[in-house]
């Protein structure tokens, strides 16, 4: 069975150093590709359609909120709007706390919103009970 | 001292109280006051009474022994006591109320210890007493102990004193009331002087203000007054009028006043002056109305007797103008029933003709019920015996009577009629069960030369109808009508006889022939003489005159006839009659019964064809009826005079030569002078009025122009005593005198009491105008005084609003700056956790991957990297907790919140197991709140509770509820580490810690936090702590709702 791919969307290079450390640290057998603002987001998703149907898209999509030229929202706007795209799980990982954010996050059909904690420890349950769930509990129609 | 002790004490059951008293203990006692009186007293011993105080030498000892108490009062408790040289014991209580001793309580004569019955042989013999019955008397003497005399003595005192202080409290409650009525009755007095009653009520009537006046007047407080209708306590007649008069109130005429009929409670008939006065609004409609009252009864009774004075006074002289001008008898009834109508109550009026011979009473004149009634077939009443009937004792005694109860004195009489349907009089038979219409009446003989001619009813149907000067008056009007109506039939009668005269004495012109056959039968006496002056003829006439028969007249000599003085007389005219050939004459003749009848003699001489006399004829007439008439007119005048000068007003009779005729008695008593010393009117006028004489003497003859009473107004007279009088003069013009002269009456009535009464009024009434407008320029001032409050109340909205409207922008602008502030702690903590979560994940990574590389002392530096990490991750997120608390939307639902705060701290609990907690938690506690926002405060109190005594043996923690003020206070309780009070000031500001952080580590944002929530759900929080002995959180929810 061939590594299911996360697609991680996050600016910070140390937030997503240490995320990685967290998949590492939970055992996630996951490939992780990094995007680092919402652009570059979209093109990986829309670029993986256009080349072969969306037949290699990611398993799951962990955003931030606060990206830099395309925010996290517009990014679930285009990818909720998007055919191929459409069922693809969209999980919020933020350091906001803000309900209307969250709210606008389910609002615009977000499949979950997590708030990072400080405490890398329970950094690390949260990335372990993220990819146990998302990648082998959840299951999404085929394309 | 105000009050004695037996008044205070009912003695005579206080007496029975203490001789039962004296049969139980056998205890002699007295009540003796402070002035010696012995107000109660039980028997005294014997030993004492017959021995002691009977010998000379052991009284001196009593009396000291007396004295000894009297004197040593001041120390006792309860009494003082004293051993007698004889060994008895004498004690004295003093009867102390309310501060005042009021007298002592003496008990005594009694033993303390067992006597020595040597001791009392050996004074037996000492004093020379009877020995067996001494010590006889001895032993009755009681031995009390020391305690059961003082048990007694507190108890007797007390009595004694709890029964006279309620006496005393009685007394002077009593004495509270009547000075409270003396205060009243000094309050009404005073009121007397200047009776105002004042009120103001709105315009629909409802009473705003109320005086204690007004208020009395309808019995009832002004407070209960006060929210009444001021309309409904007047009369109904009076109500709409009084509306009307309200309503017409104006700015221009604000003010109204009328006289107002008001029957008192007792149903006494008062009046009041009222004056009302509006008050405007700016736009000129009545806001309020005053009225203000004065009792006028007394000025408006003077007022309506002083009209009824000069009523009845015009009536009396015009009914005798009239009545004597009148001859017609039927006209002068009718004019004497009118008048008396207009003065009193006549709806009946009877007069009736009693004939002395006959004792019969005849029906003249009757009017039943308003009705004139046809008298002629009245029938004839006999006069009733002695002592019996109405008339009867008036007709016997000529006393007018006035009864006020005609139905029981009709019970005494034998003969009633009343008058049926037709007018007629019927006898009356069944009087008993039958109340006649008639209930009171004035029975007033008629009389003429002190002779009763007839009786005059005038009667009512109501009790009581006449007063003692409606008799008076009746009485005067019927002597009136006594002489006018004499005077009407002797004048009917005299016209009669001279018009018979005149048409005799033109008949005996024509011929002797008819001459004599016309006096034959001729109501005129006629007789003819020969020459010898014997008598040829008379008529019938003549003979009833005179009383004789024809034959003993026919022959016989004139001068027979005569009275024996009159028979010179005739012997002298006789021949001068032949002579003369006519006479007119007058002679005094005897008629047959001896009585002298006074005749008139009209004659001619007859003379035969030849000329040669013949005889005489003669008319004569009985001219005692004339002369009668003359002496009856005299007397009426005098009786005119006498009433003048018996009236009880002064009144003058003048001719206009300025002759004063008559005055009254009444003139001469008021002014001092003598009717000889004022004998004309210029010295009237000038002894009377000094300088104003002339002015008056010139008003005084206009007087006699006048036909009419008229009213001359008010002079001021000065007696004789220099005494100033105000007479109100009215005069009259009576007509001419046989003189010639006018005659004018004058009379005058005292009104100096009632000038001055009105004076006093009129300065009353200046008084209370005075007081309105004082009441009005207060008002005024009152007015301006609002009208500045108003301005001031302006004012102060004006700034509240300018306050407000500050107040809204300020917290405008603090929520703007509390709303940034947060966005700022929100993005402050949010961008802080971002790398914190970084140098936490490093220092992590540095720990977990480069342990090995470190020394000892690096590690312990990262594990201190990694704790301060942790203290400030915790921080932030209390922070955001904090500001998020804030900012939240609540949700109001109904909490249980004992099912809360066991839920929060069992979790805690859990948590830290190697403690056993005794938690405490009062069940079914329920309020309103959000249940997220009170979760956190649940979390944050009693996570604290947990920590603070996690480090006590047996840790407790206790949440419940305490009602205060019927207000729920929850608090939650721990026996931990507490805190020092001082260092609480902070205690809910963010940041503030009570402990240090490796004791009890913490953010010490938690409490600022519950705070918060506390405050969003309007309620307090607070604490009390001592170190080392736990502390309490309270808090309220929903202050002030």
């Amino acid at each position: 069975m061939s590594l299911k791919t996360i697609l991680l969307v996050e600016d910070n290079a140390s937030d997503v150093d240490l995320t990685i450390r967290a998949f590492e640290r939970a055992k996630i057998q996951a490939k992780l590709i990094v995007a680092e603002d919402g652009q570059q987001a979209l093109d990986i998703l829309l670029g993986n359609v256009q080349q072969n149907g969306g037949r290699d898209l990611p398993a799951l999509v962990l955003m931030d909120v606060n990206l830099p030229k395309i925010d996290g929202f517009e990014v679930l706007k285009a990818i909720r709007g998007n055919v191929f795209t459409h069922n693809l799980p969209v999980v919020f990982l933020t350091s906001s706390t803000e309900e209307k954010d969250m709210k606008q996050a389910y609002d615009l059909g977000a499949n979950s919103y997590i708030r990072k904690p400080v405490d890398f420890h329970q950094f690390s349950l949260v990335i372990q009970g993220l990819g146990n769930y998302w990648l082998s509990i959840n299951e999404i129609p085929p394309v | 001292m105000k009050y004695k002790l037996q008044d205070l004490i009912d003695l005579q059951q206080f007496q029975e109280l203490q001789d039962r008293l004296n049969e139980i203990y056998s205890f002699p006692a007295a009540i003796i006051d402070l002035d010696g009186n012995v107000l109660t007293a039980t028997a005294w011993q014997d030993v004492c009474t017959k021995f002691h105080r009977v010998n000379q030498q052991c009284e001196i000892d009593c009396k000291k022994s007396d004295l000894y108490i009297l004197e040593h009062l001041s120390e006792a408790n309860p009494a003082v006591s004293y051993e007698c040289p004889r060994g008895l014991i004498d004690n004295a209580t003093p009867i102390i109320i309310d501060g005042i001793h009021y007298g002592n309580y003496f008990t005594g004569q009694f033993f303390l210890k067992k006597p020595n019955l040597e001791v009392f042989r050996q004074q037996a013999k000492e004093f020379g007493f009877d020995e067996s019955a001494y010590i006889e008397a001895v032993k009755k003497v009681p031995v009390w102990s020391k305690k059961q005399l003082n048990d007694y003595l507190f108890f007797i005192k007390g009595l004694i004193e709890v029964i006279s202080e309620s006496g005393l409290k009685r007394l002077r409650e009593n004495e509270a009331r009547s000075r409270e009525s003396a205060i009243e009755n000094k309050y009404q007095n005073l009121s007397k002087d200047l009776p105002l009653f004042v009120s103001t009520f709105l315009p629909d009537g409802t009473i705003t203000y109320v005086d204690k006046m007004l208020a009395d007047l309808v019995h009832q407080k002004p407070e209960e007054l006060i929210g009444k209708v001021f309309f409904d306590f007047l009369l109904p007649d009076d109500r709409e009028l009084i509306k009307n008069n309200i309503n017409q109130l104006s700015l221009q005429n604000p003010v109204e006043t009328h006289d107002q009929k008001f029957i008192a409670q007792n149903g006494e008939v008062r009046w009041h002056l009222w004056i009302n006065r509006a008050f405007f609004d700016d736009n000129g409609d009545p806001v309020l109305y005053q009225a203000v009252g004065q009792d006028i009864t007394e000025r408006k009774i003077l007022e309506q007797q002083k009209d009824q004075q000069n009523l009845e006074l015009s009536i009396v002289f015009e009914a005798g103008k009239k009545l004597s001008q009148s001859l017609d008898l039927l006209e002068i009834y009718k004019t004497f029933y009118l008048q008396i109508k207009r003065i009193m109550k006549c709806e009946n009026l009877y007069i009736s003709e009693f004939n002395h011979e006959t004792e019969m009473n005849t029906a003249l004149f009757a009017v039943n019920e308003g009705i004139f009634l046809d008298v002629s077939e009245f029938p004839q009443i006999p006069l009733e015996p002695e002592g019996k009937g109405i008339q009867s004792p008036v007709i016997r005694s000529g006393i007018a009577q006035n009864i006020s109860d005609y139905p029981a004195a009709l019970k005494n009489t034998n003969t009633n009629y009343y008058i049926n349907d037709e007018g007629k009089p019927v006898p009356d038979e069944v009087i008993e069960d039958d109340t006649p219409y008639t209930k009171s009446a004035l029975v007033i003989p008629i009389l003429l030369n002190n002779h009763v001619q007839g009786v005059v009813q005038i009667q009512s149907s109501e009790y009581n109808a006449y007063t003692e000067s409606d008799l008076r008056l009746a009485e005067l009007l019927v002597s009136q009508i006594a002489v006018a109506s004499n005077n009407a039939k002797l004048y009917q009668k005299s016209q009669q006889d001279i018009a018979e005269r005149n048409q005799a004495i033109d008949d005996l012109k024509i011929t002797e022939e008819r001459y004599r056959k016309l006096f034959e039968n001729s109501p005129v006496g006629y007789q003819s003489l020969d020459i010898d002056g014997k008598f040829i003829e008379v008529n019938q006439t003549w003979l009833d005159i005179l009383g004789y028969q024809r034959e003993n007249v026919i022959g016989h000599w004139f001068g027979d006839f005569l009275v024996p003085e009159m028979v010179a007389a005739f012997r002298e005219r006789f021949p001068k009659f032949k002579e003369a050939g006519e006479v007119h004459n007058q002679f005094k003749m005897l008629h047959k019964d001896g009585h002298i009848v006074e005749v008139s003699f009209d004659g001619k001489i007859g003379y035969d064809q030849k000329g040669k006399f013949k005889q005489t004829h003669c008319i004569l007439n009985d001219i005692t009826l004339r002369n009668q008439i003359m002496k009856d007119l005299q007397e009426s005048e005098n009786r005119f005079r006498l009433s003048i000068l018996n009236s009880p007003l002064p009144i003058m009779l003048e001719a206009d030569n300025g002759e004063i005729l008559v005055i009254s008695r009444s003139w001469e008593e008021l002014t001092g002078y003598t009717h000889e010393e004022i004998p004309t009117i210029d010295l009237w006028v000038k002894k009377a009025y000094g300088e104003k004489s002339d002015s008056v003497r010139a008003k005084i003859r206009n007087v006699f122009e006048m036909e009419k009473t008229i009213n001359e107004g008010e002079f001021e007279i000065t007696t004789r005593s220099g005494q100033k009088l105000i007479w109100d003069f009215s005069s009259s013009y009576l007509g001419k005198l046989n003189d010639g002269r006018k005659l004018v009456v004058s009379m005058a009535k005292d009104v100096t009491d009632r000038k001055k009464i009105e004076n006093d009024n009129q300065r009353i009434q200046k008084e209370l105008e005075k007081l309105l407008d004082e009441a009005n320029r207060s008002r005024l001032s009152l007015l301006s005084v609002i009208e500045d409050q108003k301005e001031a109340q302006e004012k102060i909205r004006q700034l509240n609003a300018e306050l407000e409207k500050r107040v809204e922008e300020r917290t405008a602008q603090l929520v703007a700056a509390n709303k940034e502030l947060e966005a700022f702690s929100y993005s402050v903590s949010h961008d802080l956790r971002a790398p914190l979560r970084g140098i936490d994940g490093w220092s992590l990574a540095l720990q977990e991957d480069y342990a090995d590389k470190l020394d000892e002392n690096g590690r312990k530096y990262v594990d201190r990297v990694r704790s301060e990490i942790q203290r400030m991750g915790q921080l932030i997120d209390g922070l955001l907790l904090l500001s998020r608390v804030t900012r939240m939307e609540s949700r109001q639902t109904s909490i249980d919140l004992s099912e809360m705060a066991k839920t929060v701290v069992s979790r805690y609990t859990e948590q830290n197991t190697q403690k056993q907690f005794n938690i405490k938690i009062e069940q079914d506690l329920f309020d309103i709140g959000d249940a997220d926002l009170l979760q956190i405060v649940f979390n944050n109190l009693l996570e604290n509770a947990v920590k603070f005594t996690s480090k006590v043996a047996s840790p407790e923690i206790e949440f419940g509820r305490k009602m205060i003020d019927e207000r729920p206070i929850y608090f939650i309780k721990d026996n931990g580490a507490g805190f020092d009070m001082n260092y609480a000031k902070n205690l809910f500001g963010a940041f503030q810690r009570m402990h240090k952080q490796t004791d009890f580590p913490g953010t010490g944002v938690g409490l600022a936090t519950v705070q918060r929530i506390i405050n969003r759900h309007n309620g307090r929080v607070w604490a009390d702590a001592r170190v080392n002995e736990g502390a309490t959180f309270f808090f309220t929810l929903w202050e002030g709702k």
